[in-house]
């Protein structure tokens, strides 16, 4: 499972940990030990979390079509709800892979209470790349990326953990798509005093308004306004990325072309479109809902 | 040559396909099973698909296709009711108009186009269409083995009927008179549902298992306000109060204002007596709607048998109270008699009716049961366990009830996936869960653990045949869990008696019987009675449970989860295995333990 690599298990955990952390790796722990990511709200059960992210079209046929028996990765988990909605219900083995030790403890802790024994926590830098090459079914990666200093390296090293036939999904912020999240860190940080600032862009931000927990909006303004690393991504630049390490592109949210993702078969392959359309589809995403949330597109691949 | 009869319900909720040959029932269906979408009102399309592939034969060799419902006749009363309330609904006309308008209204054209896309030279000449109340009529009453019965059919609504008297006799079916919407006891009883926050067409059930923990303090200010009940049994609802006629909702603010409370959170798990008095309130009118009106026409027809069919009769502890009243000498409830079953039902009334074809009662009474969707082989079942990598054995038939028995015995709670899936409301062992019902713990832990859902809900109780009436007090076969019996004295625990002071979840606590776990808080229980002839495998675990325990009986409750349908499949049933507290599950001759399923990663994860 991983390379020649030192492991060791975390005291009072089953987190194992892999590897050294690189600098990048340290800076971005140190903000996520203060702000996990994305959070139990406090009274999040297990069905709850389950209910919730069966809400999701795209999740809940996304996890039904990935089948059982899989080796599943999640890279940059944080407090891993994903995972867990991934391995509930499944025999799928399920890696909760991320640099903060604290946001795995949540999920950990999670999981123990739970008793769901198919979701795994790694604590380690991707960069260390401690993964074997070609182990893994899936590959998760969403909003992490950009939160690097090499972002296409990254990329490089996750999908060699990816087996042939394997699925990779990427997420990462759009830069035609977050220029309303952009406007609104524009500003935040024109605003004088701190306490001002937060309270504005607690009445701007559609999901702070939208979120009845606390403890999620908190992370969620820590997140998108007060991270110390960011990048953007055009759907172009990561098809070259996909090309470039093996990867077949399968679809994306959104799609290149404008049309709608066929949410009966996810893997289903569509047409990568031109330059002109990919732009105008990125235009249009602009002004939907998953701008709202931060301008994030998934690029879906499979291993060829 | 053979005649395929095709029936067809769908568009409304529950949509379903049921396939006929020479008049008997081949194979039937829900489409929810297929889609895993609850109560799915879609085209049957995989049900049909399922169908006709069990009967190995194509669309074009099905003779006529019957839809349960004359949707002209429905729109009429649509029409007419928003007009006489003009401009009361118009909200609500403008919402239900263009979806019937484009979805429901042509439905010849519509179920002709889908039927193109099974065979495209299907001929639109095969389309019939039967009466909403006529199909609910005809499924019980030629699936039961009286010659002559009285059929009363009580629903919702169906075009315009909500209760309806018909007459059967050998193959002759006729509607003998009606009462009509919006006079409606279905909608009563789904107007109580919606208003303690359960689902319409869903909840019914729900508001029936809470009726026992409260009083019928509401009895009174229900006849005096809501419901006009005549001697007869006949009745007349107070549309003051109700919104379902016009509008979005069904009920209204007078409604809140006469029972001092508003309807109760659909998101909060917390129930106070207030909500199991009006829940047994509306049990007791509805009972004695029931029973004016089958005493009454006892009288009148002089008929010693009673067919029950529509969604009411899903009301088991009414059907109980009907049986035990003692009108009728015999009494038949169609096992699927919601709109589901009226797949079967329209197109045994095209077989008798349409196509003026006889009876032969000598093979309905061994109508073979509700045994009537997919099944899967154990080659079948290997393949696809093999597949998803999962940790299994299988074993001889022997060895599998001693285990599974051993299991149970030992508080394990399991999974019985077996043979044909079950048409209907009601998991009947081959897609169950089952459980010790002496386990004073095992109603908590089904209803939070494996099927999370209220805590009140109670379970039903299997039980050998031969030994059914040496723990509740039956007289006959129940073989579709449509009846609700007592348990006998001798099996009962004394409870404290100050009942007053103690709340819901109290109450639950207490321990009533030898068997706790299927014991409602009024001794009831929705029992299942099972024949060696009927389900051979269900028989013989049971007779091992009850070789290790002395005891025949088990807890069986249907395979899903909260707001999920029953498993069809055996992936199914292994998502549902692994994602609850199931410890076990057996799909044909395979047994799995939970512990065994995940794949062994080359590092020891210390969970």
């Amino acid at each position: 499972m991983f390379k020649k690599i030192k492991t060791k298990i975390v005291a009072g955990t089953s987190i194992l940990q892999v590897g050294a952390h690189s600098e990048t790796a340290e800076k971005v722990q140190g903000f996520y030990a203060k702000s996990p990511f994305p959070n139990f709200d406090d009274h999040a059960s297990l069905v709850d979390l389950v209910d919730n992210k069966n809400k999701n079209t795209f999740l809940y046929n996304l996890k039904d079509q990935l089948g059982l028996g899989k080796k599943l990765i999640e890279v940059g988990s944080g407090t891993s709800q994903l995972s867990i909605m991934l391995s509930h219900g499944t025999n799928n083995q399920v890696i909760a892979f991320d640099a903060t030790l604290d946001s795995l403890r949540l999920g950990e802790a999670f999981t123990r209470k739970y008793n769901l024994p198919n979701c795994n926590f790694v604590l380690g830098d991707l960069f260390s790349d401690p993964f074997e090459d070609e182990f893994f079914d899936f590959v998760w990666c969403s909003g992490v990326l950009h939160h690097t200093d090499d972002p296409e390296g990254g990329f490089e090293i996750i999908s060699k953990w990816l087996k042939k036939d394997g699925i990779i999904i990427v997420g990462l912020y759009n830069k035609i798509g977050r220029l309303r999240t952009n406007f609104r860190q524009f500003i935040f940080r024109c605003m004088r005093p701190f306490w001002f600032a937060k309270k504005v862009i607690f009445f701007l931000d559609p999901i702070i308004r939208s979120q009845t927990s606390k403890v999620k909006k908190e992370a969620w303004f820590q997140d998108q306004y007060l991270h110390p690393i960011e990048s953007k991504h055009t759907l172009s630049e990561i098809l070259k990325w996909f090309d470039a390490n093996g990867i077949g592109f399968v679809s994306s949210v959104p799609t290149c072309t404008s049309e709608q993702v066929n949410m009966k078969n996810i893997f289903k392959i569509q047409s990568r479109g031109s330059v002109l359309s990919q732009i105008v589809s990125q235009l249009a995403f602009l002004f939907g809902p998953n701008s709202r949330e931060g301008g994030l597109f998934l690029v879906i691949g499979r291993k060829r | 040559m053979k005649i395929y009869i095709l029936g067809i319900s769908a568009f409304y909720h529950d949509s379903a396909a049921a396939l006929l040959c020479d008049g008997e029932v081949l194979a039937a269906a829900q489409e929810e099973r297929f889609s895993r979408i609850k109560n799915d009102p879609q085209f049957p399309s995989k049900s049909i698909e399922f169908v006709l592939k069990y009967a190995d034969i194509s669309i074009r060799d099905v003779d006529y296709v019957i839809y349960y419902d004359k949707p002209f006749v429905t729109f009429e009363r649509l029409i007419a009711s928003y007009l006489s309330n003009a401009p009361r609904g118009f909200k609500s006309f403008l919402i239900s108009f263009p979806v019937w308008m484009k979805k429901k209204l042509f439905q010849k054209k519509i179920l002709y186009k889908r039927l193109l896309q099974f065979d495209k030279k299907f001929s639109v000449k095969k389309i019939l269409f039967s009466e909403h109340h006529l199909s609910h009529a005809a499924g019980s009453f030629y699936s039961s083995c009286f010659d002559e019965a009285i059929v009363l059919t009580v629903d919702a609504v169906g075009e315009w009927a909500t209760t309806s008297v018909a007459i059967g006799d050998g193959k002759s079916l006729k509607i003998e008179k009606e009462i009509r919407f919006p006079h409606s006891l279905g909608l009563l009883y789904s107007a109580f549902t919606y208003y303690l926050g359960f689902k319409v067409n869903e909840g019914e059930y729900k508001l029936m298992g809470l009726a026992p923990y409260g009083k019928p303090i509401f009895v009174d200010k229900i006849k005096k306000h809501l419901i006009d009940i005549k001697s007869d049994g006949t009745f007349r609802l107070n549309l003051d109060y109700f919104d379902f006629v016009t509008g979005l909702k069904m009920t209204n603010k007078l409604f809140d204002e006469l029972f001092e409370q508003s309807v109760r959170d659909s998101q909060s798990d917390i129930f106070e007596d207030f909500h199991a008095d009006i829940a047994a309130s509306i049990q007791v009118v509805t009972e004695e709607v029931l029973l004016l009106l089958t005493r009454n026409l006892a009288k009148e027809y002089k008929i010693k048998n009673l067919c029950l069919s529509g969604g009411v009769a899903l009301n088991c502890v009414a059907n109980g109270k009907i049986l035990d009243d003692g009108s009728f000498e015999n009494i038949w409830v169609q096992p699927s008699p919601g709109d589901a079953g009226a797949a079967i039902g329209c197109a045994l009334a095209a077989w008798h009716i349409q196509l003026d074809q006889p009876r032969n009662l000598k093979k309905i009474e061994a109508f073979p049961s509700q045994y009537l969707g997919p099944k899967f082989s154990n080659d079948e079942v290997t393949l696809f366990l093999d597949a998803i990598g999962s940790s299994y054995s299988v074993y001889a038939d022997e060895q599998l009830f001693e285990l599974t028995a051993d299991a149970l015995a030992n508080g394990k709670i399991v999974g019985w996936f077996q043979g044909k899936m079950e048409f209907g409301a009601r998991a009947l062992g081959n897609r169950s869960i089952l459980a010790d019902p002496r386990n004073p713990e095992m109603q908590k832990k089904l209803n939070l653990t494996i099927k999370f859902r209220e805590g009140f809900r109670p379970f039903a109780p299997v039980i050998l045949s031969e030994m059914a009436n040496e723990w509740f007090e039956i007289d006959r076969e129940s073989p579709y869990m449509l009846f609700v019996r007592n348990v006998l004295k001798v099996k009962r625990l004394a409870v404290r008696k100050q009942q007053k002071e103690l709340t819901i979840e109290q109450k639950l606590q207490q321990l009533r019987s030898k068997i706790p776990a299927v014991t409602h808080i009024n001794y009831s229980a929705r029992v299942q009675t099972i024949q060696k002839t009927m389900n051979p495998k269900f028989h013989s675990l049971i007779s091992s449970f009850n070789q290790i325990t002395g005891c025949p009986i088990l807890v069986n409750t249907s395979m899903n989860v909260r707001g999920e349908p029953i498993v069809c499949t055996p992936s199914d049933a292994y998502k549902l295995f692994m994602s609850t507290g199931l410890d076990i599950i057996v799909i044909e001759n395979c047994i799995l333990y939970k512990n065994d399923q995940f794949p062994k990663l080359p590092i020891q994860f210390s969970h």
